[in-house]
């Protein structure tokens, strides 16, 4: 006997009616709220309700649909060093892709895309040392890597109106109804919100944990080392060869982080490190800035994060294409 | 692919229904190489190198298993060899790729989102190929077709986490034209089915993963409370019941959808009252697999002693799990476990009338048992675990609370509510259930207070809206805890 049954259909058609109805409707919300900003240069959006920029705190959901929808010649990758370390003040035209916790492994894959733009001419590799012999505060929290970038308007558009990101993202704007007028990043991937003052001192816990994670066994150490210098040292030769200029960043760490590093014994370490990347930068041509000694704590939020007046100040160290770009498309 | 991603159920999942029930009813047939190639496509998603070894440990056994029919009917004396042999290999495979995962980075202990390892469901289909090898050798597989073997070994319902099938009983249901006759009632049950498993997945243990896995890994490199250590071993225990009877659910749901009846792999396992409960609720058919090819050849043709044969089937199915050493004290932990415990019920003989009290308690102890144990499981190195148990036993220098996150307070006692609270799938849907129970003594769910499904519009509403809560809060990258195995 078969078992299509009129109940069987009838069933099916509401199931299906209904998800398609709910569906539908989280997109139309979507594009109204536009939870991920990715509207930002879309003229067509008559449904628009906020402001242009990302609404959400997760960066992983947003940052790999940010460049596709803008013409960046300039992009700052990095960890939550980048996130935060520069500012809006930078301007149009650099587009700031920070993931915080990213791998060396997760910056490739965001550079990589964002040279698939074809606008990119000079990327900010913003490398912190850890990143290199130690596992990064997101993996060790086991957060999934990024997505892969969508690399077309049309893929951006479904990703930032119907995905998984967006539907789950509306409830949090709901939750938080500023966001709509003031989001929290510009359409260009920059904080809005303002630096908080004064340095604040890790808590003994989180001492504890940065000592634990720094003292991982040596073999450890070795195989994330090479793995990551050699993860870069394609990236370089790869974004030189497509004509995109690459910048190499050595952060600077808050005077406790310091302390910790020494006490790790990862001093040789890290001169081995910058010797390395000067000779990678050697070979793929690139340009090598090392913020590295500024240890003061006016320069710091915290231990581990910079502030963006130091990192306004190494992006103003060199000419900019995307400023005269841009103010040329202003004239 | 997995089935929890858009990527299957708003594109694999609907074309492959779609073809399915297009094609002509005039045969299994057909409709079975829809299938088949329809899992060839699932698959090709894990890699080309993964389908590769896919494909050649498939064609390799089929040529055993024809040959070893063929050597049965013949009454050759070669076929007891001939079938160690075709077994060696399958287990040499499965434990080089182990091997080999053992040295990898961080591949020795349990994985959060690192790459899988050894090629996608490989152990699932060793374990599989292994049971039809036996059937031939027995002379229970007689005539033996390319279409019907394929259809048994790769259906992609089962392909990637089980539930471990026989051959006879996929055979048996082509014979019966299972395929032929699944309709409109099929699709909506097993969709409905299929809809429970991935609320469990996504809504449950997905949403646990981030609450457990801080801890955890908060564990791998620093102190914590006792607490926090206690939360993360429940937190965890019911993440992987969650995660994995969900997985369950969900491939007896999607093979419904195409009229075939999977076999049960899970039976409310946290309603068990022992280790040896446990086991006949829990991972069914691996724990039949092991049963059958592992621990009564030992007692029945070896002649082992039963307390060995138990530890040797024990430990054996911690390293299946992995090589590492969080892994084999795991595996050893469990085997010990169970040799106590059949002493214990050795000495008693009889089974004990069950107060609700005692049932209640025997009910708690089963599950602490595993939540404690499940902190080796689940740890990534055994100094991780060991900071666990520490802080457990307050041997720890902070008391804080700081590691649990709103989402830990909230998430553990829901699930908690649910997994005891709420009615299993075998329950809810218990007036359309024909999933096979693979147990020679299984018995029905009992029936749940809450009324069952039925093809209604106020069911149709409620899983609509729970399909589209899942599709909200899909991770792409939150894998099956048990893909890593």
């Amino acid at each position: 006997m078969s078992s299509s049954e009129p109940g069987g259909r009838r069933f099916l058609a509401w199931a299906a009616m209904l998800t398609l109805a709910a569906m539908v409707t989280l997109t139309a919300a979507s594009a109204a709220i536009d939870p991920l900003g990715v509207l930002a240069a879309t003229p067509a959006a008559p449904l628009r309700l906020c402001a242009d920029g990302p609404k959400l705190n997760d960066e992983r959901a947003y940052i790999p649909m940010l460049y596709a929808g803008r013409p960046a010649q300039e992009a700052i990758i990095g960890s939550s060093r980048a996130v935060r370390g520069f500012s809006t003040r930078v301007g149009a035209g650099v587009v700031n892709l920070g993931v915080s916790g990213a791998s060396v492994t997760e910056m490739a894959a965001l550079a990589r895309g964002a040279a698939d733009t074809g606008h990119l001419r000079r990327v900010w590799l913003v490398l912190d040392f850890p990143a290199f012999v130690a596992p990064s505060a997101a993996e060790s929290l086991g957060v999934p890597r990024s997505p892969e970038p969508a690399r077309s308007q049309a893929a951006r558009l479904a990703r930032g109106l119907a995905s998984p990101s967006a539907w789950v993202g509306l409830p949090e704007v709901a939750r938080h109804p500023e966001r709509c007028r003031r989001p929290l990043r510009d359409s260009w991937g920059f904080l809005t919100e303002t630096e908080r003052a004064g340095y604040r001192a890790p808590s003994a816990r989180q001492a504890l944990a940065l000592r634990n994670r720094l003292s991982r066994p040596d073999d450890e150490r070795r195989q994330r080392y090479a793995a990551a210098m050699s993860e870069l040292g394609a990236l370089g030769s790869d974004l030189r060869g497509r004509g995109v200029e690459v910048v190499l960043v050595l952060v600077p760490f808050g005077p406790d982080y310091e302390r910790q590093v020494t006490a790790a014994g990862l001093d040789p370490w890290r001169r081995r490190w910058i010797t390395d990347l000067e000779a990678l930068a050697d070979r793929a041509g690139a340009r090598l800035v090392d913020a590295g000694a500024r240890t003061e704590e006016a320069d710091f939020l915290d231990a581990i994060h910079f502030r963006s007046t130091v990192g306004d100040a190494l992006l103003e160290g060199l000419p900019r294409f995307a400023r005269e770009a841009d103010e040329a498309s202003e004239r | 692919m997995q089935f929890a991603s858009w990527t299957f159920l708003l594109g694999f999942l609907p074309v492959c229904l779609i073809a399915f029930h297009l094609s002509p009813r005039t045969g299994d047939v057909r409709r079975a190489v829809v299938l088949i190639l329809a899992s060839g496509v699932f698959y090709a998603f894990a890699g080309l190198t993964n389908a590769a070894v896919m494909a050649a440990s498939i064609l390799v056994n089929f040529w055993f298993g024809g040959r070893l029919c063929a050597l049965r009917a013949r009454g050759s004396p070669q076929v007891s060899l001939l079938m160690w042999l075709a077994v060696g290999l399958n287990i040499a495979l499965l434990s080089g790729l182990k091997i080999n995962a053992l040295i990898q980075p961080l591949g020795d202990g349990f994985r959060v989102t690192e790459y899988i390892l050894i090629p996608l469901g490989l152990s699932y289909l060793t374990f599989q190929q292994i049971g039809f090898l036996v059937a031939c050798r027995r002379g229970d597989i007689r005539d033996l077709g390319p279409v019907d073997y394929l259809f048994f070994i790769a259906f992609f319902p089962h392909l990637i986490m089980g539930p471990i099938v026989r051959y006879a009983d996929m055979r048996r249901q082509l014979d019966a034209d299972a395929l032929r006759v699944a309709g409109s009632r099929d699709v909506a049950v097993g969709g409905c089915i299929f809809v429970f498993g991935l609320a469990q997945k996504v809504l449950l243990a997905d949403q646990l993963a981030p609450a457990v896995d801080h801890i955890f890994n908060a564990a791998q490199y620093g102190a914590l409370g006792p607490g926090e250590a206690a939360m993360a071993l429940i937190g965890f225990q019911l993440q992987l019941y969650f995660d994995f009877v969900g997985y369950a659910d969900m491939a007896i749901g999607l093979a419904r959808m195409f009229g075939v009846r999977m076999p049960i792999n899970f039976d409310r396992p946290l309603f068990a009252r022992d280790r040896f409960e446990l086991w006949r609720r829990w991972h069914i058919t691996f724990a039949i697999f092991m049963r059958t090819h592992v621990f009564q050849p030992l007692v029945r043709r070896w002649r082992w002693p039963l307390p060995a044969a138990l530890a040797a089937t024990g430990l054996l199915a911690g390293l299946w799990h992995g090589l590492g050493p969080t892994f084999v004290i795991w595996g050893l932990l469990q085997t010990a476990i169970l040799l106590i415990e059949h002493e214990r019920r050795r000495r008693r003989r009889a089974e004990p009338a069950w107060s609700r009290l005692a049932e209640l308690r025997a009910i708690a102890v089963t599950f602490a048992t595993s939540c404690l144990i499940g902190g080796l499981f689940r740890a990534q190195t055994l100094e991780g675990a060991g900071r666990i148990y520490g802080a457990l036993v307050g041997w720890t220098s902070t008391w804080s609370l700081d590691l649990l996150s709103t989402r830990a307070w909230i998430m553990v006692p829901l699930a908690a509510l649910v997994a005891w609270g709420l009615p299993s799938s075998a329950q809810l849907f218990r007036c359309h259930w024909n999933a096979l129970d693979p147990r020679p003594d299984g018995k029905p769910a009992p029936p749940h207070a809450l009324p069952p499904f039925a093809l209604t519009r106020g069911w149709a509403a409620g899983f609509a809206l729970l399909f589209v809560a899942c599709l909200c809060l899909i991770s792409d990258a939150r894998r099956f805890v048990y893909v890593q195995f």
